[in-house]
């Protein structure tokens, strides 16, 4: 393929991964240009802080240019960048001492049970500052149960494998997260 | 009316208590306006086991040690102008982030807090300016971050984790290494000194471009070293945990505990 | 049905998952029950507006101080020649970027941009002589590790420089803010990195291929990052 050719083409992200596979740090930096995105928001949404993110999303990159060569086009690659994005942040966790299971089965948060009119304030109308904000105060655990869950849109099953807990626990850790921050966008509405 | 409410206290006490009485009424009218600038909070939170502990200071002291009670106690003496503190329970795991809580206000005056933990928290703590001491704790994770410049002491210690880091000042660590455990210890102009069990098993990586690293009975022929004395690589028993230690301008010294 | 029971299945309801006897009997206490009701509502809302901005994503604060960081760390490790790929500016942008960057420099910082710049001066110097005695013994001009050595220190600097530029100038924006103190403390410490930097260019200059002195310099220039983006926030 000449020169031409590779910039008229639209080369897709496995062309670029077996490019990159071989040392060529320009499709490399095409792939990261692409997904960079992708990668530092979905660590932004899991870490809630800017700077861990930043960090975070770098060891993503250099994780992915040492795994690049096993990457075999099976499944989208999207896809596979964004299993490795949340094993990345799962393992951060684990480094940090963040129990997953510690907010699932001892010492979780309880929910507060509403009943009759106890609170009069509604829920302001979920902006993105305000729910960033309010997801960046969950604990890990639920954290990262709703971010897959509702903002990546990911299954329980799914979930259930990249946690290594049961779809009943995935369930519970959701609804108490939602739950949670139904009472930190409260919060929010009654500080302002 | 005060010489009528000291002449009643004379008798009892006696000279010399009228004249500290004396001292201390002058130095009290000193003290009292900086007394008055500084402001006092103190909140309690309960624990459960494995708690964890992370405070974000923008300047001032912190000594975090253990008690043998199922709560953490946070007590911070805020000098003025006074910065927003509120700490906050999210889980498992208290937080204090001043510098969140004041960001863009740039001109806050030092805050120090003394907090008090059960023996097995995790304790992650960073300031940009000021003294860490951490002690006596057995969690999975003892983090003292000094942007700038502060002594850090971390005695009593036996975490699996274990990060110091600061740009100038002095690291002291006193403590135990577990299996499997990391290390780290990291200053740019101070020097660190490591007071460890003499039976401790791990892989060390010492680096300090001023040649002065003393490693007295850990040494063994094993090591590696590199760049004319500058770094020692090589393993302590059989390596379990892993050790790092750099300062740039500055002496490693390890002891026998 | 209770509060309690109803507010543990409105998740499964709001997601779709519940069986319709379940539904049913979950509806009546909903019409029955406001404040259940407003949970329902309330997380019907949260979950509907992730989903509509499923998709939307963030940029990072700095995309190219992050790829030059991703790179400065998978160069070390494979420690592949300079790699012509990257988006880097020819070598005429690369000293007018030096030579024309407003740098307000204490003594300190001054001393070791000096010393980068006789780093510099010296490795070229090297490689030249280098280059011309290769060319002289083989009749072709080859790349030898030395003007590799020098290259990578050089890329290095540079991308750093790109990074330190960025979180400089964030420092900078902020910097009134602070009290003396504080502006006092964060200068020293920035010398005292500085100082560090330039110890590790010296040892270079020496011995470009003196890996420790490598490893320290990386550290050194790594610390000033991090203490410029620690003060960014401040």
């Amino acid at each position: 393929m000449t020169a031409a050719e590779t910039e008229t083409q639209p080369v897709t992200d496995y062309g670029l991964t077996q490019r990159a596979a071989q040392g060529d740090m320009g499709a490399f930096e095409e792939l990261y240009q692409r997904h960079n995105r992708r990668v530092y928001s979905l660590c932004l949404r899991m870490m809630g802080n800017v700077s861990e993110a930043e960090d975070l999303a770098q060891e993503v990159f250099i994780q992915l240019f040492r795994k690049i060569g096993s990457f075999r086009g099976e499944s989208a690659f999207t896809t596979w960048l964004h299993r490795l994005t949340v094993n990345q942040v799962l393992m951060h966790f684990r480094k940090r001492g963040v129990k997953m299971e510690q907010t699932t089965e001892d010492g979780e948060t309880p929910i507060q049970i509403v009943k009759g009119t106890e609170n009069p304030n509604a829920m302001p109308v979920v902006d993105r500052i305000a729910l960033d904000k309010a997801i960046s105060q969950l604990p890990p655990g639920y954290r990262t149960v709703f971010t897959l869950h509702d903002i990546e849109g990911h299954e329980h099953e799914e979930i259930a494998r990249m946690l290594g807990c049961s779809v009943g626990t995935s369930k519970s850790q959701l609804h108490k997260a939602r739950m949670k921050l139904r009472g930190l966008l409260r919060q929010q509405k009654t500080k302002e | 009316m005060s010489i009528r409410l000291l002449s009643t206290p004379l008798r009892f006490f006696g000279a010399h208590t009228f004249s500290a009485l004396v001292v201390f009424a002058a130095l009290h009218s000193f003290i009292t306006p900086a007394a008055l600038a500084q402001n006092r909070v103190s909140k309690r939170f309960p624990a459960g086991k494995n708690v964890r502990v992370e405070l974000k200071n923008i300047s001032g002291t912190i000594t975090v040690e253990s008690w043998n009670r199922d709560e953490i106690k946070i007590t911070a003496s805020l000098e003025a102008p006074t910065a927003n503190v509120s700490p906050k329970l999210v889980g498992e795991c208290v937080s204090i982030d001043v510098m969140g809580d004041n960001r863009g206000r740039g001109d806050v005056g030092d805050v120090n807090f003394k907090i008090q933990v059960p023996q097995d928290s995790s304790v992650d703590i960073e300031t940009r300016r000021g003294d860490i001491t951490i002690s006596n704790i057995r969690g999975g994770l003892v983090r003292a971050h000094i942007s700038t410049e502060g002594d850090i002491t971390l005695s009593g210690i036996s975490a699996t984790q274990v990060l110091a880091q600061n740009t100038i000042g002095d690291i002291f660590f006193d403590g135990g290494f577990s299996r499997g455990g990391t290390y780290q210890f990291q200053s740019t102009k101070g020097n660190i000194s490591v007071r460890i069990p003499s039976d401790s098993a791990f892989r060390l990586v010492a680096a300090a471009p001023t040649r002065k690293i003393a490693l007295g009975e850990f040494w063994n022929n094993g090591f590696k070293t590199l760049g004319d004395g500058r770094k020692f690589v090589g393993d302590v028993g059989d390596g379990r945990s892993s050790v790092m230690v750099t300062t740039f301008q500055g002496s490693i010294t390890f002891l026998r505990r | 049905m209770n509060c309690e029971k109803c507010q543990e299945l409105i998740s499964d309801l709001v997601d779709g998952g519940l069986s319709r006897g379940d539904e049913s009997t979950l509806s009546l206490h909903l019409e029955e029950c406001l404040a259940c009701a407003d949970v329902r509502n309330d997380l019907q809302s949260i979950v509907a507006f992730c989903r509509n901005h499923r998709g939307e994503y963030s940029a990072p604060p700095n995309a190219d101080a992050l790829w030059l960081r991703i790179c400065n760390v998978i160069e070390a490790e494979t420690q592949l020649p300079a790699r012509a790929a990257l988006t880097r500016p020819p070598a005429k942008s690369f000293w007018s970027g030096w030579t024309s960057r407003s740098w307000e420099l204490s003594m300190p910082q001054l001393a070791a941009s000096a010393a980068a710049i006789v780093l510099v001066v010296s490795l070229g110097t090297t490689v030249g002589l280098r280059r011309w005695d290769n060319a002289r013994g083989t009749g072709q001009v080859v790349s030898s590790p030395r003007s590799a050595a020098a290259t990578q220190v050089r890329d290095r600097m540079w991308q750093q420089r790109q990074a330190i530029n960025y979180w400089n100038q964030r420092v900078e924006t902020n910097k009134a803010r602070w009290n003396q103190g504080m502006r006092d403390t964060f200068e020293r410490n920035l010398r005292v990195i500085d100082q560090a930097v330039n110890d590790s260019l010296n040892e270079l200059n020496r011995d470009p291929h003196d890996e420790v002195s490598e490893e320290m310099l990386n550290a050194a220039l790594n610390e000033k990052l991090a203490l410029l983006r620690e003060f960014s926030d401040l």
